[in-house]
């Protein structure tokens, strides 16, 4: 089963509420931790840097409380412009 | 031969760069050389059977590291400089008849990374002032090579469009003492008609003053100016809104959309740019499914649009093709 968001104008939502079942683990936004490693083009002349991913462990994120696409952090300080607009 | 030439009628800096005249056009899919090399296949620019998302120097640079040394000497009224900085390739995917649009969501998560990446690695080199990535997508545009990729300039100079937004916000910052792009922002949240949609944390909208029948702006609701300014909320929420809209655009003529992606970002040159605000501006150069809005004597004779559409009407059959996006 594949999660889906729905985007309205009040922000992103889950479809369904969010699990700590493996299938829906792989459908839900998580945190990755990149890597990268650097090397040469094929001509050898000129940088190349091969960038891969690893997912976090899912168990270490939780849905946000209004939408479900953050991981469980902070959230970030609100714009004053939108406050004034009634956002 | 590659410099720098300044415009003195326009106050503005121009690459030539004559190599460029030799670059791979349109190859068949056997011989991209954006591919993975396959053993016993023909060797492409990355040495390896597949990748995830690759970053490389581009093979035929506008702007390079070490420049050589210009061809024409240099006038009080003509100033002629090094073409210095840097060009690279950024590959979204090893599927060569992959678009962006097709990509999961997650794929653009690692994109945003990778630029974030490359935004602060360039930023560190002295030579380096403004650092612009980008993407041609669609024959329409002009591309010379099919597979997924976009690419990065990093200019020795902050370029012209980058410094009139600048020169606005600053102007509009000293005269209110808040940020142009929030400005605009709220009027349009304020006012719904243009808007395409809003995520927790980003507002996609086609602006009042559009150039192009389908341009739309995505612009992070908190006031930041770099990607390095991103939580992780935002870059997974910016993955999600660029997702929707490029799935959006694929379904206003039932076929891939062609498209500029510009994203905006402060420069990087040591200067402050509280003023200002990081935004993507996309570009669609179609506005019939068959037809293309050219730049023709108005438009690039004097600078002025002509947009044949209504930023209204656009914006609310864009808003109807929005989607749920797919993680």
């Amino acid at each position: 089963m594949r999660s889906q968001f729905v985007i309205t104008p009040a922000g992103i939502h889950f479809e369904t509420p969010y699990a700590m079942n493996d299938d829906r683990e792989h459908s839900q936004p998580r945190k990755l931790t990149m890597h990268k490693r650097t090397t040469k083009t094929t001509d050898g002349k000129r940088q190349l840097i091969f960038y891969t991913f690893e997912t976090e462990n899912p168990r270490l994120f939780k849905a946000g409380a209004g939408g479900g696409s953050s991981p469980a952090m902070d959230p970030p300080p609100p714009n004053p412009r939108l406050e004034k607009a009634g956002e | 031969m590659s410099e720098l030439r300044w415009n003195p009628l326009l106050g503005e800096w121009l690459a030539t760069a004559t190599e460029r005249q030799e670059r791979t056009f349109l190859p068949p899919a056997d011989y991209c050389p954006l591919c993975p090399t396959k053993p016993g296949a023909f060797e492409t620019e990355v040495p390896e059977p597949t990748y995830d998302v690759v970053v490389f120097e581009n093979k035929f640079p506008s702007l390079r590291r070490d420049p050589p040394t210009p061809a024409v000497e240099a006038s009080d009224l003509y100033p002629v400089r090094p073409a210095q900085g840097v060009c690279e390739v950024v590959l979204y995917s090893p599927d060569h008849d992959a678009t962006l649009a097709g990509l999961p969501a997650r794929q653009y998560l690692k994109l945003i990374l990778a630029w974030t990446d490359r935004y602060k690695a360039l930023s560190a080199l002295d030579f380096v002032k403004y650092i612009f990535i980008f993407e041609n997508k669609g024959k329409e545009i002009g591309v010379t090579l099919s597979h997924p990729h976009g690419q990065i300039y990093a200019y020795p100079f902050v370029p012209p469009v980058i410094q009139r937004e600048l020169n606005q916000s600053l102007r509009h910052h000293e005269a209110t003492g808040e940020c142009l792009l929030c400005d605009i922002m709220q009027r349009e949240i304020e006012d719904g008609r243009r808007i395409i949609f809003q995520t927790d944390h980003f507002v996609a909208y086609l602006p009042f003053f559009a150039r192009w029948p389908y341009e739309v702006h995505i612009l992070p609701k908190r006031h930041l100016q770099s990607f390095l300014d991103f939580n992780e909320a935002e870059q997974i929420d910016l993955a999600l809104a660029m997702k929707q809209l490029l799935v959006a655009y694929d379904a206003v003529f039932h076929k891939s959309m062609p498209y500029m992606m510009n994203i905006h970002q402060a420069p990087v040159d040591g200067m402050p740019y509280d003023y200002y605000h990081f935004h993507i501006e996309f570009y669609p150069p179609l506005r019939q499914a068959d037809k293309l809005k050219y730049l023709a004597g108005s438009e690039t004779g004097a600078g002025v649009f002509i947009n044949d559409t209504l930023a209204e009407e656009k914006a609310e059959e864009l808003r109807n093709l929005v989607k749920p996006a797919e993680w």
